[in-house]
């Protein structure tokens, strides 16, 4: 009957002995491919983002390029609204010709505003599709998004651009007036 | 007799006074340039004034027509410079609408650069 018991106890130590071991390799097994998975995760998004960044700091350069010219815009706009009043007090020493020629200059301005126009909206369409981009992880979509978006600021650059020289054109012909 | 002599002495010196005199005015190199400068001053005005008549076909311009056939071809060329100067058919009113309108311009296009759409920093987030 001894024998009996001591051979059961043994046979269960032995048992949750090989158990233990067992359960510590699975665990071990499961942190390696957990580990593996995040640095896979981490590869990929290192590749992502080393992809995607020269892109978005172009469109972050170009951003500030623009807010810049529509303050130069602004403030050259004001100058001429002030021009315009001291024209309009001395409106009867204007000749027809003067006149004509500074309307000359305006239509320019309207119709490189004009082309500014026809392409509002096409960055936040883009947008909408750069975060659809983002949400599927779908790097190339993404990458189309961002290259369209440089697209566009690079036109209103231009754009903003010729509105500013065609302004002080504008404004050094008042001046010269009056 | 000395009447005579006399009489016909005075006229010699008048006549040859207003002789000289109209000599100096025919070659005094001075003068003779000025009237040039003056003729071609006037020439050029002429020339600049005249796109501006030819495009203004209207009543406006039938006084002036009316005044070169009365006048000699040198007061025409001046006539041509005042009628230049004053060929403006925009009243006082029209003057303000366009530099109103001319404002108005302005403010449209700010408003445009206003409304140009932009990117958000979060969206630039990877």
């Amino acid at each position: 009957m001894k024998k009996l018991i001591m051979m059961l106890l043994s046979t269960s130590l032995l048992v949750t002995g090989s158990m233990a071991y067992a359960n510590d390799t699975t665990a071990d097994k499961g942190k390696e491919k957990l580990q593996t998975r995040i640095e896979n995760r981490i590869n990929k998004a290192g590749d992502r983002a080393s992809e995607i960044k020269p892109l978005t700091d172009e469109i972050s350069l170009n951003r500030n390029e623009i807010t810049a010219l529509k303050a130069e815009a602004k403030t050259i706009s004001k100058e001429i609204k002030e021009v315009i009043k001291e024209a309009k007090a001395q409106k009867d020493t204007l000749t027809d010709e003067q006149i004509s020629k500074l309307a000359e200059s305006v239509t320019a301005l309207k119709d490189e505003a004009q082309k500014l126009e026809l392409h509002t909206g096409e960055i936040k369409d883009e947008v909408a599709l750069l975060r659809e981009a983002r949400k599927n992880k779908d790097t190339d979509s993404a990458k189309i998004s961002l290259q369209k978006i440089i697209d566009v600021q690079t036109a209103r650059i231009d754009n903003i651009s010729v509105i500013i020289t065609n302004m002080k054109k504008l404004l050094a012909d008042f001046n010269e007036i009056i | 007799m000395k009447k005579h002599i006399i009489l016909i002495a005075a006229m010699v010196i008048l006549l040859s006074a207003v002789g000289c005199r109209e000599v100096k005015t025919e070659y005094n190199p001075a003068a003779n340039d000025g009237s040039l400068r003056n003729e071609k001053e006037s020439t050029e005005a002429a020339q600049k004034t005249e796109p501006s008549q030819t495009k203004s076909d209207n009543a406006k311009t039938e006084p002036e027509a009316v005044l070169k056939e009365s006048k000699t071809q040198t007061e025409d060329k001046v006539s041509a410079v005042i009628i230049s100067k004053s060929d403006n058919k925009l009243s006082s009113e029209e003057k303000e609408k366009a530099l109103d309108d001319m404002s108005k311009e302005l403010d449209r296009i700010i408003e445009s650069l206003n409304n140009l759409d932009d990117i958000e920093d979060e969206d630039l987030e990877f």
